[in-house]
């Protein structure tokens, strides 16, 4: 029994290993949109050093899922928002216009991520400014 | 005042693309980085269903997505390193993405046992990521740097050739003109290395000590045979003044 378990063991391990040079020879026929150049320069400012030309598309191609990952929750938090304004159906285009990358919805995106992104409402000129006449001439 | 950034239409990239400006001089090549991961980012963003982005919002993005990238390379290259090696390999880029996906969670991340690299969740997850998405080429032609700029100089440059015990990514050995002299090839044979060193930092002009004690000009750590001999001579203090005095004279009249 225990040669058997064995056996089940090594061939699943096999299995495993198959698995995962296939999906790493497969990286090879995929093109990432984070082009190889990028990636390679980030690379070698940290340090990594590799020959193998899949682990690059591998990090490519985790860097893509995970800018994929934090826009797609952003887009929706973005139709979530617009969801509880547009009504009419005549606002449908409106709808779809409205699908704009707001800093506010990347940062709800990115909090989910451990990403912590305070982006400031407006500038002011002076401290007076937005303040009731009667109060600036105070 | 919000602006925004128009995203290209990613399916029908036109043949008349304009292409990215050539990297100048004077630009900085983490802007240039910054500038094409931008573009990446924004086809990413277009492909997920976004019609426009704000420019801090896309900008945000984009130095999120450098600092992940950056982050995973160096938690790939500690791993390696903490093995004792200088090339990462499958296993680093695993342990490095389990190390990021633990803020969120991953499955089989609460095994006690520790998470098994070649049955990972996570590169199950890229590989459905892979399975479901279109491929989205980058949207421009990047831009070859000139030779002129820098760029790292090839290991081993000239004729030299290194054994393959040493590493590419180390740098070339100096020339050998810059620490070794014409004419000082037999002074090592027959000594030591370290008082080889030793006469070659002082002089190397000639034979040397190595050659048998044969005077050398400007063999410096060795005495010249033929030199003045210095006459000591015994007498008392007055006599001394004197004998002085009179160098002193026949010193002066040759000088006249």
């Amino acid at each position: 029994m225990n040669q058997q378990q064995q056996q089940l063991g090594d061939g699943r391990r096999h299995d495993d290993d198959a698995v995962l040079a296939e999906f790493l020879s497969s990286l090879m026929d995929y093109t990432p949109t984070i082009p190889d150049e990028l990636v390679e320069h980030f690379l070698g400012k940290s340090g990594f050093h590799s020959p193998d030309v899949r682990l690059i598309r591998l990090v490519a191609v985790a860097t893509q899922k995970f800018v994929a990952d934090v826009a797609s929750d952003a887009l929706q938090h973005c139709k979530a928002r617009s969801a509880a304004v547009v009504k009419d159906k005549k606002d449908k285009q409106a709808k779809d216009k409205r699908l704009v990358l707001t800093m506010e919805d990347l940062s709800r995106a990115l909090r989910e991520y451990g990403v912590n992104v305070k982006h400031q409402e407006y500038f002011a000129d002076s401290p007076s400014t937005g303040m009731d006449p009667a109060s600036r001439e105070e | 005042m919000r602006t925004r950034s128009s995203l290209r239409h990613p399916k029908t990239p036109s043949a008349a693309a304009a292409a990215l400006p050539p990297p100048t001089p004077e630009s900085n090549p983490s802007d240039c980085a910054n500038g094409i991961a931008r573009i990446a980012v924004a086809q990413v963003c277009q492909s997920v269903g976004f019609k426009s982005a704000e420019a801090p919002a896309l900008e945000t993005l984009t130095r999120v997505a450098g600092l992940y990238l950056k982050t995973l390379a160096k938690a790939a290259a500690s791993y390696s390193g903490d093995s004792n090696r200088t090339e990462s390999n499958a296993f680093d880029v695993v342990n490095a993405l389990h190390e990021l996906e633990s803020a969120q969670g991953f499955a089989g991340a609460s095994d006690p046992r520790g998470c098994c690299l070649v049955r990972s969740s996570v590169v199950k997850d890229a590989q459905r990521f892979l399975n479901t998405i279109d491929e989205i080429p980058f949207a421009k032609p990047i831009p070859r740097a000139d030779g002129s700029e820098s760029s790292p100089a090839p290991p081993c440059s000239g004729a030299r050739l290194r054994g393959k015990h040493i590493p590419d990514w180390l740098p070339d050995f100096p020339e050998e003109s810059r620490y070794r002299e014409e004419g000082c090839e037999g002074i090592v044979e027959g000594r030591d290395v370290e008082l080889a060193l030793w006469e070659r930092t002082i002089s190397c002009g000639g034979e040397g000590v190595g050659a048998g004690g044969k005077t050398g000009e400007g063999s410096g750590g060795e005495l010249r045979r033929e030199r003045e001999r210095v006459k000591f001579q015994i007498c008392k203090r007055e006599e001394a003044t004197l004998i002085a005095k009179k160098k002193r004279r026949t010193m002066g009249d040759g000088d006249d």
